[in-house]
């Protein structure tokens, strides 16, 4: 993983599940992070567990990361159990609220970006709260699909519950692993779209990202600003899409007051669509795409 | 005539030996539900469906006819996009249908997945306004694929007449005499373990196998799209993993999944559901729709499930 450098090709607005083994492996990962993020100028933050801030820092240093040359304050460490656990339990909402200040705060001190690493390793001593850790990475979709900051979740994949892993994997649109070669790049990007109105998605939509798209879906809604014009959804970028993903489109559709118009469909896209029955629903205008010559 | 008489299902059998006895029985059953103001739609194989359309004649319009051999070609989409849909397509009416599912040219590997289908056509229209014929040319069919027929029609038309069918069976019951253990792949097919992490690497297989087979880009998609589906069943209810082997023969591409799940509904994939329910279902139902054939064999030990694509 260490001669890899995937993680600097992340975007703001992408939101990455990274399995780690120990901590080199993870340290590993948050200096990519972080050499892109001062590469780009944005704003660092890292939440740490498995290891002292300080200790963070020396070994992104030792990894060659500029970190001397940075702003005051552009890159932070801090402790993870004090950012996730503020009173000592684990509350979502809580923890979104502090995101959104702090996406907000790098805005306000010329940042153009923020990117964050969060060591997940808190999880495992079972604080209060913890069972909700799925929801919470579901629902930080909504703050990162904004497109203003990133974030990676670094998780062990040698102490972490099989199924919780799979659980968490779900909840983010893209993961990563030792695994993976020089082709990486995130299974699925989802951005919220401001003019028109609605959600963008990209890459490849299948259970492995399942519960992200699910709360991107829930976020778009929750926020539309005017109910009476119908929902964009952007596949242009979306090469590949499962029946549950057509699905969640026909609900989105049908719990939109005025519908979603889906754009950029290609064939394989829009067959799913068809299939499933979504093109057939009033609430779905469909706009044929135009096809990828491959 | 009280309502439970109106509404109840009637699925007979037409044991017929040639054109004649075929125009015969089927001609004025048509004739008799548009008579009736009944929806009616025809399903049956190529050259039988010219011997219908010519005897109708300008009736012939106001019949929807639909090619089985093409329709039906994979019997696991009948129940779904050939007989429900037509159902669902006229609430609150009754509607009569012919389906002609089995026909000379299936194959001994077709023959179980039609005869189950044909069974469980009784349980999907337990209590639907629905008259389903299915003609059978006792001609040319095997002796015992007749015999099937009186298993799963509880009532038989013969050139003699209407009769009910003793060795009618429960349609579940009987549907599962048909779940026969599927031959294993030949060793030189290619193979792939099935995981959450690997979904992509099995599409990725998946299209490159049906790429070397020759597939249009189209179709190419479409196998894709199948074992997506199939093998997101295999991590969601059947063990979280498996093993898919593809391969093809003279005329098709093959691909044979084997998890340690169990399919226990023996509807599954056959019930079309709203394409905003908030229910899963649609892996396998969107699988018969894609594949030209789909045979599956589900234990408590485990499932295997075999998709055909023409090349």
């Amino acid at each position: 993983m260490a001669g890899a450098r995937l993680l600097e090709r992340l975007q703001h607005g992408d939101h990455v599940c990274a399995f780690v083994d120990g901590v080199d492996d993870g340290l590993d990962l948050t200096a990519q992070v972080v050499r892109a993020g001062l590469a780009a100028g944005d704003k660092i933050m890292v939440f740490t567990e498995s290891l002292l801030p300080v200790a963070v820092f020396a070994g992104l240093e030792s990894r060659g990361v500029p970190v001397g040359d940075a702003r005051a304050g552009q890159v932070q460490v801090l402790s993870a159990r004090d950012a996730y656990l503020p009173a000592g339990r684990f509350e979502p909402a809580a923890m979104l609220g502090a995101l959104v200040e702090h996406i907000a705060g790098a805005a306000a001190e010329g940042y153009p970006g923020l990117r964050l690493v969060g060591d997940m390793a808190w999880v495992l001593a079972g604080p209060p709260g913890a069972d909700r850790l799925a929801e919470y990475e579901a629902l930080v979709n909504g703050l990162y699909m904004d497109g203003r900051a990133l974030g990676v979740c670094l998780y062990d994949r040698r102490a972490f519950d099989r199924d919780l892993l799979r659980q968490v994997a779900s909840a983010h649109p893209a993961m990563i692993t030792d695994g993976d070669g020089a082709d990486w790049a995130p299974l699925v990007r989802l951005r919220r779209t401001t003019d028109p109105y609605g959600l963008r998605v990209s890459g490849e939509a299948d259970l492995s990202t399942a519960h992200a798209l699910a709360a991107a879906v829930d976020a778009v809604l929750d926020r539309q600003p005017e109910p009476a014009v119908p929902i964009h959804v952007d596949l242009a970028g979306l090469r590949f899409a499962d029946a549950a993903t057509a699905a969640l489109l026909g609900r989105l559709a049908q719990r939109a007051p005025a519908g979603v118009h889906v754009v950029g469909c290609c064939r394989v896209v829009e067959r799913v669509l068809d299939h499933v029955g979504v093109k057939e629903l009033s609430k779905v205008r469909v706009e044929p795409g135009t096809e990828l010559i491959a | 005539m009280s309502v439970a008489t109106v509404e109840h299902f009637v699925h007979p059998a037409l044991l017929y030996r040639d054109d004649q006895e075929y125009v015969a029985g089927t001609v004025p059953y048509i004739r008799e539900g548009l008579a009736a103001g009944e929806p009616v739609a025809v399903a049956v194989p190529g050259r039988n469906l010219a011997l219908i359309r010519d005897a109708l004649g300008l009736d012939a319009e106001r019949v929807l006819l639909r090619d089985m051999a093409v329709a039906g070609r994979n019997p696991g989409r009948i129940i779904p996009t050939v007989l429900l849909a037509f159902a669902q397509a006229h609430p609150g009416r009754r509607v009569r249908l012919i389906g002609e599912p089995i026909w000379a040219g299936r194959s001994d590997t077709e023959y179980p997945a039609c005869a189950q289908h044909e069974a469980l056509i009784n349980a999907a229209f337990t209590g639907r306004a629905a008259t389903i014929l299915c003609p059978y040319n006792t001609d040319l069919l095997d002796p015992l694929w007749i015999e099937d027929a009186y298993r799963t029609h509880p009532v038989m038309i013969d050139a003699n007449g209407r009769f009910d069918s003793v060795h009618y069976d429960d349609p579940v019951a009987v549907a599962a005499t048909f779940n026969l253990p599927l031959p294993d792949p030949p060793a030189t097919a290619a193979t792939i373990a099935v995981d959450f992490y690997g979904l992509g690497a099995v599409r990725r297989f998946a299209a490159g196998q049906a790429r070397q087979a020759g597939l249009d880009p189209a179709r190419v998609e479409d196998f894709t799209l199948a074992v997506n589906e199939l093998v997101t069943n295999t991590v969601r209810y059947g063990g979280g993993s498996g093993r898919l082997a593809v391969w093809t023969d003279d005329d098709r591409l093959i691909c044979q999944l084997t998890d340690r799940g169990h399919l226990s509904d023996p509807l599954a994939g056959r019930l079309p559901v709203a394409p905003d329910a908030p229910t899963g279902g649609r892996g396998l139902l969107l699988v018969h729709r894609l594949c030209d054939f789909v045979r599956v064999h589900t234990t408590p030990a485990g499932t295997t499930i075999r998709l055909h694509l023409h090349r």
